[in-house]
This record gives C-alpha cells, sequence and structure tokens, in this order.
C-alpha cells in the first residue's frame, strides 16, 4: 500500500465560542469575530478575571438541543461532543457494512461533573449517576452508543495535540487496512481542575491573547468540540462524493526537553511538521497556508517560529500563517480538531484566517503572521498541535479540488 | 506493507513490590512498604544521579525506573525509537492530589509541579528528556492490560519506521498503592517473538 | 535573618523534592538557577506559590521572580521587606 495515498475526508463538524456548527464557525472567521469574552457560565472563582473562549450555551440548553432524555447524566465535553459528531456524521450511512471507528481525544473527560458534584456523592443519592461518566473513556462510549460505532472505540488524551494524535491513529489505522471509516476529533470543556492548573503555572494572559506578537504574555482558554470523518479514498470514489479534503500527511515528534516548556529551536515542531511532508511527499514550498499552534505565551510562538523559520528557510519564505487561538482560545484537547475543520475550511474558501490582536513582530524572529482574511489559492495546508510532554503533532490537510 | 516478525530485545517488571529484568530479579521489598518509598529505594539501588527523579509522581518513577534498567540490559535507545504505552488510571495519582488541592474549601491553591504530571504523556516526556529521544509517543487508556491491541498497533509502526525498527511499549498501571508494570524494547532481533501469546506468558509471570 | 534563611532551606528541600541534598548542603549564596542548583521554570512556579502560601507575597509577574530568587539570600531579603 502506496504510504502516500490520501486519506479522504468525508464530513466535519464543529461547535466552538465562535458558533455552534461549522457554518457559524466559518463565518464568525470570515469578519473576524473572536469569541474571547469574559466567563459567563462555569462557577469558578476566576470568574471576572479571566477571558476564555466558552460557549455560549448552557449543559441544559445542549440537552434539550440533542433531544436526550431529561435525567440521564452527560457532561459538558460529552454533550458538546455529540453535537459535533452528529453534524460529521450527518448523511454519511453509519450502517453501510463498513469497518467504522471511533477516536476521541479529551482531556477533561467528566472532571466537569465531578468538581460539581462530588462532595455531594457522599451525601445524598440525587447525582451519583454521574459518578461513571468521571473518566476519559466514558465520553466516548457514550458517543459510541449514540453513533452506533462498534467495530473500533478509543480515547487519546495526550494534552493540547490529543486531537491531532486522534486524527493521525484514525488515518494510520485506515492505511493498516484496520478500519475503512472513522470518525475522529477531540472534545474539551472549561473544568474549574485546568483553569487552577493552567493559573499555577502563570500562563493566562489578561486581556486577549495576541500570538506571534512581540508583547504576547499567555493565552486564553477556551472550550469546543470537532469531528471529522475520514474514509479510505476508494470508498469515496466508489461512492462518486467529492470530500471536503485530504489529509494527505501527518507528522509526530517530541521535543526531548522539558515537561511543558519547548526548546529553543522548536525541535519537536520542527520533526513533526517536516515528517508530516515527507509523508505528503511534497516540498515546504507546496505549503500555502500554516494554522499554527500559536498559543501566545511567550515560549511557544518564539520556539514554533523558529521551527517554522527551519521548515520553510527564511522569514520571506514562509507561508501565510495565522493562529486561530485569538478566535477560540485554546480549547486544548479539541484544539488539534476545530484547527483541523479550520484548516479544511481555508481550503474549501481559498481563504486564510486571521492572526488577531498582532500589532509587532517577534524581535528575535521578525515573521509576521496574516492579520487579516486573505483570499488566496490555497492547496495545501499544515496544522501544528503542540502538547505538554513534548508531544508535538504536525497535520497536512489538501484541497479536494483541482 | 512490509511483513517482519519482530522481537522482544529486553523486559522489565515492576508488581508486588519487586523489579524483575529479562526474568532476572532487580530489586526487592517487602510487600507491604509503601509504593513511594519502594521506588525510591530502587533509584538508589540504580546509583543514577538525575535529581529530577524526585520531582517526578509514581507513574513516572515506575516508568523511569524500568527503561533505564531496559537500557542498561540492551544498549542506548535509538533517537526515533517509538513509545508506545498503555494503562488503565491514565495520570490518576497527580489528578487526585491536584484535584485535592484545588478543591480545598477556603483557599484552593494548585502546584504547578503536581498539574504538570495529570497528563500519561508527561511520562513520555521524562523518558524523551532522559534518553534524548524525539520520537512519536503514544499513551492509550484500557481496561486492563490488551495485547491484542498493542502487538499489531506495535507492529505497524515499526513497519512504517525507516531506520533501525525500534520500540518500547509497556502497561504502566500505577495507583497510591500498587504497581503493575511491564515494560518492553522491541525490534528487528531479540531473543523472545513479540507476539501476543509471548506477552500474556509475560505479563503472567509464566518467565519465573 | 539566618534564621529565615534556615527555614527558607528547609522549606525549599521539601517543596521542591530536593531529596538528595540537606539544609547543610544549601549555602545562603549559591545560585539557585542555571549553573548553581539547577532550578528550571516549574520550582521558579512552586516558589511563588510558597511564597504566597506561607509569607503572603503575591508574586504577578513571573519575570520578577528572576531577581527575588537569585539565591536564598535575597529570598530571605525579599521577604523581610515584603511580609505581611
Amino acid at each position: 500500500m502506496s504510504t502516500s495515498a490520501p486519506i479522504a475526508i468525508t464530513g466535519m463538524g464543529a461547535i466552538s465560542a465562535i458558533g455552534e456548527d461549522v457554518p457559524s464557525n466559518y463565518r464568525s472567521l470570515r469578519i473576524s469575530r473572536h469569541g474571547i469574552g469574559p466567563i459567563r457560565h462555569l462557577d469558578t472563582p476566576h470568574r471576572g478575571r479571566l477571558l476564555v473562549g466558552e460557549i455560549n450555551m448552557s449543559n441544559e440548553e445542549l440537552v434539550e438541543q440533542l433531544g436526550i432524555p431529561a435525567g440521564e447524566a452527560y457532561t459538558r465535553s460529552t454533550l458538546l461532543a455529540l453535537l459535533a459528531a452528529a453534524e460529521a456524521t450527518m448523511g454519511i450511512d453509519l450502517n453501510d457494512g463498513s469497518r467504522t471507528g471511533l477516536i476521541s481525544a479529551t482531556t477533561v473527560g467528566g472532571m466537569d461533573a465531578t468538581e460539581r458534584y462530588y462532595e455531594d456523592y457522599l451525601n445524598s443519592e440525587t447525582h451519583r449517576h454521574y459518578i461513571p461518566t468521571h473518566p476519559c473513556g466514558y465520553s466516548t462510549e457514550q458517543m459510541a452508543r449514540h453513533l452506533g460505532v462498534t467495530d473500533f472505540v478509543t480515547t487519546i488524551s495526550t494534552a493540547c495535540s490529543s486531537a491531532a494524535n486522534a486524527i493521525m491513529l484514525g488515518a494510520r489505522m485506515i492505511k493498516a487496512g484496520l478500519l475503512d471509516r472513522v470518525i475522529v476529533g477531540g472534545t474539551d470543556c472549561l473544568s474549574r481542575f485546568t483553569i487552577n492548573g493552567f493559573n499555577s503555572l502563570m500562563i493566562y494572559t489578561d486581556g486577549h491573547c495576541r500570538p506571534f506578537d512581540e508583547h504576547r504574555n499567555g493565552l486564553n482558554l477556551g472550550e469546543a468540540a470537532a469531528y471529522l470523518v475520514l474514509e479510505r479514498a476508494e470508498l469515496v470514489t466508489r461512492q462518486t462524493k467529492t470530500p471536503l479534503a485530504y489529509l494527505s500527511g501527518y507528522g509526530h515528534a517530541n521535543d526531548a526537553f522539558h515537561q511543558t516548556a519547548s526548546s529553543e529551536d522548536g525541535e519537536g515542531a520542527y520533526l513533526a511538521m517536516k515528517h508530516a511532508l515527507e509523508v505528503a511527499e511534497l516540498d515546504a514550498g507546496a505549503i500555502s497556508y500554516v494554522n499554527a499552534h500559536g498559543t501566545a505565551t511567550p515560549n511557544n510562538d518564539l520556539a514554533e517560529g523558529q521551527a517554522l523559520l527551519r521548515v520553510f528557510g527564511a522569514p520571506e519564505s514562509i507561508p501565510s500563517f495565522s493562529s486561530t487561538k485569538a478566535f477560540t482560545g485554546h480549547t486544548l484537547a479539541a484544539a488539534g480538531a476545530i484547527e483541523a475543520v479550520f484548516s479544511i475550511l481555508a481550503l474549501q474558501h481559498q481563504e486564510v484566517f486571521a492572526n488577531l490582536n498582532f500589532s509587532q513582530p517577534i524581535t528575535a524572529l521578525g515573521i509576521v503572521p496574516q492579520t487579516t482574511l486573505l483570499p488566496m489559492q490555497i492547496n495545501h495546508v499544515l496544522s501544528n498541535s503542540f502538547g505538554f510532554g513534548g508531544n508535538c503533532s504536525s497535520l497536512l490537510f489538501s484541497t479536494a479540488h483541482d | 506493507m512490509e511483513k517482519q516478525n519482530y522481537a522482544i530485545r529486553s523486559y522489565c517488571s515492576i508488581r508486588d513490590r519487586s523489579i524483575r529484568v529479562n526474568g532476572n530479579n532487580f530489586f526487592d521489598a517487602d510487600p507491604s512498604a509503601p509504593l513511594g518509598d519502594f521506588l525510591k529505594s530502587a533509584y538508589r539501588k540504580l546509583g543514577v544521579d538525575y535529581p529530577k527523579f524526585h520531582k517526578m509522581d509514581g507513574l513516572c518513577k515506575a516508568i523511569f525506573i524500568a527503561a533505564e534498567l531496559i537500557t542498561r540490559e540492551s544498549g542506548p535507545y535509538e533517537q526515533h525509537m517509538a513509545l508506545l504505552f498503555a494503562n488503565r488510571s491514565s495520570s490518576y495519582l497527580s489528578d487526585n492530589r491536584h484535584a485535592n488541592d484545588v478543591f480545598m474549601p477556603g483557599n484552593p491553591v494548585a502546584s504547578p509541579s503536581t498539574f504538570v504530571y495529570t497528563l500519561p504523556n508527561i511520562a513520555m516526556g521524562e523518558i524523551s528528556i532522559r534518553h534524548q529521544l524525539q520520537s512519536e509517543n503514544v499513551f492509550f487508556i484500557f481496561d486492563s492490560y490488551l495485547p491484542e491491541f498493542l502487538v499489531p498497533y506495535a507492529n505497524a509502526t515499526l513497519d512504517s519506521q525507516r531506520f533501525e525498527r525500534s520500540a518500547l511499549c509497556g502497561w504502566t498501571e500505577v495507583t497510591e498503592e500498587t504497581c503493575d508494570l511491564l515494560l518492553y524494547r522491541i525490534g528487528a532481533s531479540g531473543h523472545l517473538t513479540h507476539s501476543i501469546a509471548q506477552l500474556k506468558r509475560l505479563y503472567n509471570k509464566e518467565d519465573e | 535573618m539566618s534564621e529565615l534563611t534556615q527555614e527558607l532551606k528547609a522549606k525549599i528541600i521539601v517543596q521542591l523534592n530536593l531529596e538528595d541534598l540537606t539544609i547543610a548542603d544549601l549555602d545562603d549564596h549559591t545560585p539557585l538557577f542555571g549553573d548553581g542548583l539547577g532550578l528550571d521554570s516549574i520550582d521558579a512556579l512552586e516558589l511563588i506559590v510558597m511564597l504566597d502560601k506561607s509569607y503572603g507575597i503575591k508574586l504577578s509577574d513571573p519575570k520578577e521572580g528572576r531577581k527575588v530568587f537569585e539565591t536564598i539570600q535575597t529570598m530571605a531579603d525579599f521577604i523581610e521587606a515584603n511580609r505581611t
């Protein structure tokens, strides 16, 4: 089997702070309307201080939209995932005899329910039906039951690169002949566990994050869920469907430097991007847009910027690039997936989305992101997601149109 | 796709306060010894100078020790050696500690060094830093040790590697007082076949 | 002053898991970061938490920490000047 045979993407779904489905996400990207604001739904002492990318729907509203019977235990991450997965699989017959898998990524799992109800569990029975929802894998299993997927179900949890790794694993399983179709992506909702934890790392900005800006000083957290449907290319041709795009490359490497900081020369990021290009059998010059990890921390953007310079050669050779985290916030385990959706939208609409809140290039790098919406010809997009533990992943998407 | 048989070059198990490498005893302690003390003593017996060991949580410490023993037995790790780990409880030890810190009524104070470990892949990061590995890594969560999945997955990973085929795989389930760990290095050659049956044997301690 | 430096040494050993060291091993003027004790960015954050929890001092900018945490002595001086 040729390693360069691309994987077809036949469905996608997303919910984030800038839209409750893919079309509304796209509309926000188009007009540079971000979703970062004060915390409205989550009950935390950091309300009033931090700006986040919160989805403006309560859990009750999510339950209603999904038509889930009241009284059943679904955590927020799972509710978001169900909405996005429903959109992704709309019009696709999952019972057509193809071997179908589900690979979902999450770091929060059911923690949002646990932190709400934990003390209650010991005192009364009222919320005990939430107890099983705590582990990351449970969310995926509930999704599998809803969607009717039984052939292969697993969960990946590798911090901020989780969803990119889920997408990569899905593609490899198709290429290895183990699956014909796989629903891949990730979900993470805001939770006190995560907000407090990141706070102890002093990693937040007080205002709006400024990716790749000289004066960037931290990230905004966000919540989101997004899923893609990947299929073997021959299956798609047989059904005379046109895919939304192709996943033609992917790469993964460990930075081997520090648990939470990136190495100065962005080695892991560099290796991941290079490997993605190798798998796709493309030169760096073929890339027209890089959707960067771009968390707007002093450390990441410098390291990632260095890695871009190493991959593409010189500042003028770096293709248009932007971080969309100033729109959605850093959505952790969903980031790789929501940004995959944005990369596919870029290919479909032939537009590069803006890197918001930028005014001054990083002095040490001299590279400038794309700060406004830019219509241009795009055939190939690189999307980066780097997680704690030096876990660096890069995905390469290609246009389905000639 | 090239179908090749791979072999287990070296393996280490840490269970019931006993550490064995390739079936031979490395270190034993009283089964009632606290896990933290046991791992610290094992580290001292290793004779390695790596002060960052003490900052790690139980999951990372156990994996660190096993990875150290395996490389001593079978030589330096290749830079591209893939890391394929799995367990049931993920990073539960640190998750629990962090949750206790931040859910404390009145004055929740998170410890950054605890929070850092609330992800299972940090353990792979620690091994990567220690042995300078810039390879791919993945951490699966399963109900129990599942060679039926890990063996074909590892084989496919090795098939896709371009240089010397190499991976460090394992089941690394560590909770407050129990450690159920089997770590093994696989490659093109070794004295045991990399197969589901073989790994079940090793996991069930049939090599002793 | 030396009581505070002793106290700090004991606290640091526990807070930062410096198991291989004793109070006697820690000199008042050894650089804590870089070539001296070789602490890293997570350790710096832990020290910030310690300043708050044990001495009521809040450091909002991690860069401020670099000067404060240069040595045990600079930490003790800072705490004496700012403790609540």
